[in-house]
């Protein structure tokens, strides 16, 4: 029987930071894809995090349902980029060494229909306040109809990811 | 290091169906996970109800409790003592009305589906999003059977005007190993 969860690659990001993380050169050998996103970035709040498909800067479309600790909300965004974290990456005033625990899965991404993308996504730390801890799921939808070839995270509001923030990209291997 | 996640079976629709079953399910995993890319027939709304049921069960012993969004609004609801299947979502696209090309993912976690001691909890997301509407969250489930699943049916329908399972769904399911 085949294995099917495979590492594809690893991101790290160094010291001085990055505003992306980027997937490029993708083989098209698989039958979905996943990413594992520990992230923490540089602005003082809780941020969200954007996802591009091939550098699509339009076509994006993304919905969430969020719980902060006191409230439940959902929300919208039609922007360059498909949310798929709400709030959900730790900021400078969160808790020191706090990282978001995020997952992104995308199937059939190298087929010849629209790419829709299901997430989920944590930001837990350890802090009374409401807002800066949130959890999440999202559906996001890139109206492309290409195979997907790379694929670029960054801070929703234009912070760069910190040091140690990982994402690993996995295929979900066809039989 | 021992491989641990494994595909066990995976269908494209060819057709339009009511339902699609996995059958035969093997019994040497710890957990299963069912990733269900979906569109269906129904033209009534931007989404379709779909419902799993499990060996072929037909007594109530089934519940479900969920979270969702839908654009404007979060809500929460269950269904109980239901004797066919669960509702599992409003989660699909429909093939009129709407994009063609959308489906909608539907990923569902069952831990220790093979033990006959326990009765088997699963959690589900769906992450609807069309031109039509959205329809997204999560499902936690319960069949209250102490019986290993050997078998998953994914069926579609809107209880007051059954639709089918669009041609081009893709059903894969795959086994994760403790050690």
């Amino acid at each position: 029987m085949a294995d099917t969860f495979v590492k594809i690659a690893t991101v790290t990001v160094g010291s001085g930071g990055s505003s992306t993380i980027d997937f490029t050169s993708i083989p098209a050998t698989y039958t979905d894809l996943c990413v594992k996103v520990s992230g923490r970035q540089t602005v003082s709040g809780a941020d969200s995090m954007g996802l591009k498909l091939n550098g699509a800067t339009t076509g994006n479309s993304s919905r969430w349902l969020s719980g902060n600790s006191s409230a439940v909300i959902v929300g919208t965004d039609a922007s360059s980029v498909i949310v798929v974290s709400y709030a959900g990456l730790p900021g400078s005033g969160a808790t020191a060494n706090t990282f978001s625990n995020i997952e992104i899965y995308i199937p059939n991404y190298a087929g010849a229909t629209a790419k829709s993308i299901s997430s989920d996504s944590v930001g837990e730390n350890n802090t009374t306040s409401a807002g800066l801890a949130n959890i999440s799921i999202l559906a996001g939808l890139q109206t492309s109809t290409s195979a997907i070839t790379s694929l670029t995270l960054s801070p929703y509001s234009g912070g760069n990811f910190v040091q140690y923030s990982t994402a690993t990209l996995y295929g979900i291997l066809k039989a | 290091m021992p491989s641990t996640y494994s595909q066990i079976s995976t269908t494209t629709l060819g057709s339009n169906v009511a339902s699609y079953t996995f059958s035969n399910i093997p019994q040497t995993y710890t957990n299963l996970v069912l990733v269900a890319n979906i569109q269906s027939t129904a033209t009534q709304y931007h989404g379709e109800n779909i419902k799993i049921g499990f060996n072929g069960n037909t007594s109530s012993t089934l519940s479900a409790t969920r979270l969702q969004g839908d654009n404007s609004s979060a809500g929460s609801g269950r269904s109980s003592g239901v004797t066919t299947s669960i509702i599992s979502g409003r989660a699909i696209n429909q093939t009129s009305g709407n994009s063609t090309s959308v489906f909608t993912p539907n990923i569902f976690h069952i831990p220790n589906y093979s033990n006959t001691t326990t009765f088997k909890s699963w959690l589900a997301r769906f992450n609807e999003i069309t031109s039509a509407g959205s329809y997204y969250g999560a499902f936690a489930g319960l069949f209250q059977s102490t019986a290993a699943i050997t078998s998953i049916t994914i069926y579609d329908g809107l209880d007051s005007s059954p639709a089918l399972l669009a041609a081009g769904s893709t059903f894969t399911l795959y086994g994760i190993k403790g050690a």
